[in-house]
């Protein structure tokens, strides 16, 4: 009889240890991390490799798969937790932060994370999920940038606005402020910031404008270039001419392009970040 | 302390505050000086640094984030949003200059208004951020560079992070 109860142990130990073994192959993150993994959930992040957005560009640009490492590097309609947590026995390590961010934020097309590290705000102390997590829930998970919450932006940049007396007329100086912590725009690298100033006649109409973008450029024989706003670093543009076309006033909008492309192109969807006139035709206020 | 009286000595920094009657002469305490600093050191935009010398001297080095605001205070127009101005002038400016440059920029709405005395050079002097305003300026246009046609450039322009 003894066997028998030693086989008994044996086969309820194998049987219990298969069935923890099928319960936790079974087991998913957001079973236990409910939160995180609902907040994650309502992320872009989330649904990167799905949103019609990225659909309608992948196809476009010949369905190259290496999009994927960054926009599903797990397969499926995202990024999913393993991607950043890893594929390590559970509890994972501790995530390093920004490293982990820069797989994809650096590269390819971007240099969001590079640029945070010679910002002030790196050496303050801040980190990426001051600002882009935390959403509704307080959860750390809910990853959101400047088109997944609305106010994102508010008071991110400042721009300031006068006219100088010069020897060839008067010269519009609009000058750029930014606390974003890292290159403006952040993310990829057809998202633009333009400066758009004008000139507005007497029945409010735009007599003049003049276009700045901020954001990567490509020249034929040059290359890409940088020419985002770099953080800690005011950026200046000078306009002469002011008074043509019948310009009264003088008004400088900076506006938040999520979309690639010209500033008039139908598909362009704009946030202003911020706005300010002044007169041009009275030396008084 | 022993630093503190010749620190003074250079920098010897003037407010001149429109708002509160305050009229060319009174000193800025030292902390207030270090917070002119700070604040230009943090680019918040909450000081409006404008420089009042000649050009030339403007383009050779100026306060960071400096816009050149003419050497006239007559021609000068601001956008009304007032708050904090610092003003770049060359060396020791008169007296009915920065008098005349008080009243202008109080005109729209500035307050309160930071002159330091010897100018330009005293700021140097104390280590204050300085930059060549060139590489401040965007030049407005789109052309002849190419907009990126998609979000995502692929492997370019950016490396990858090491």
């Amino acid at each position: 009889m003894k066997w028998r109860a030693w086989l008994a142990v044996v086969l309820f130990g194998l049987t219990w240890s298969g069935a923890l073994a099928g319960e936790s192959a079974q087991l998913s993150c957001e079973d236990c991390h409910v939160e995180a993994a609902t907040a994650f959930g309502r992320s872009a992040m989330s649904r990167a490799a799905s949103m019609p957005t990225f659909l309608a560009e992948w196809k476009r640009e010949g369905e190259d798969a290496a999009c994927f490492g960054c926009h599903a590097p797990s397969g499926g309609a995202g990024v999913q937790c393993r991607d950043c947590h890893g594929e390590g026995d559970h509890p994972f390590s501790k995530l390093s932060v920004p490293e982990i961010c820069a797989r994809c934020h650096d590269a390819p097309g971007e240099l969001t994370v590079r640029s945070f590290f010679q910002s002030q705000a790196f050496k303050d102390g801040a980190k990426c999920l001051d600002c882009h997590t935390k959403d509704q829930s307080g959860d750390l998970h809910g990853f959101a940038g400047p088109s997944r919450r609305v106010g994102f932006l508010a008071g991110v940049a400042r721009l300031r606005a006068s006219v100088a007396a010069r020897p060839q007329g008067d010269v519009a100086v609009v000058s750029i402020s930014h606390s974003a912590g890292h290159a403006l725009p952040g993310g990829t690298s057809g998202r633009a910031v333009w400066l758009v100033v004008e000139g507005i006649d007497d029945a409010g109409g735009s007599a003049w404008r003049v276009l700045t973008r901020f954001g990567w450029e490509h020249a034929p024989d040059e290359g890409w270039t940088n020419k985002t706003l770099q953080p800690d670093r005011v950026a200046i543009v000078e306009i002469g001419d002011l008074h043509r076309a019948g310009a009264q006033r003088l008004r400088a909008s900076l506006v938040y392009q999520f979309t690639a492309g010209e500033y008039d192109a139908p598909e362009a969807v704009h946030e202003r970040m911020d706005e300010v006139e002044l007169s041009l035709t009275s030396r008084k206020p | 302390m022993r630093y503190a009286l010749p620190f003074i000595a250079i920098v010897m920094v003037t407010i001149v505050s429109a708002g509160t009657g305050l009229a060319g002469g009174a000193v800025t305490p030292l902390s207030e000086f270090g917070f002119l600093i700070e604040q230009v050191k943090k680019n918040t935009g909450e000081v409006f640094v404008i420089d009042v010398r000649d050009r030339v001297a403007y383009l050779y080095g100026t306060v960071t984030g400096a816009v050149y605001a003419g050497t006239t205070p007559e021609g000068y127009i601001g956008d009304g949003r007032g708050g904090p101005v610092l003003v770049i002038t060359q060396g020791d400016a008169p007296a009915e200059l920065l008098e005349q440059w008080e009243e202008r920029l109080a005109t729209f709405g500035h307050d309160p208004i930071y002159f330091l005395d010897g100018g330009f050079a005293s700021w140097v002097k104390v280590d204050g951020p300085v930059h060549l305003p060139e590489g401040a300026f965007a030049i407005p246009g789109t052309l002849p560079f190419v907009i990126p046609r998609g979000l995502c450039e692929l492997n370019t322009p950016a490396k990858v992070y090491p």
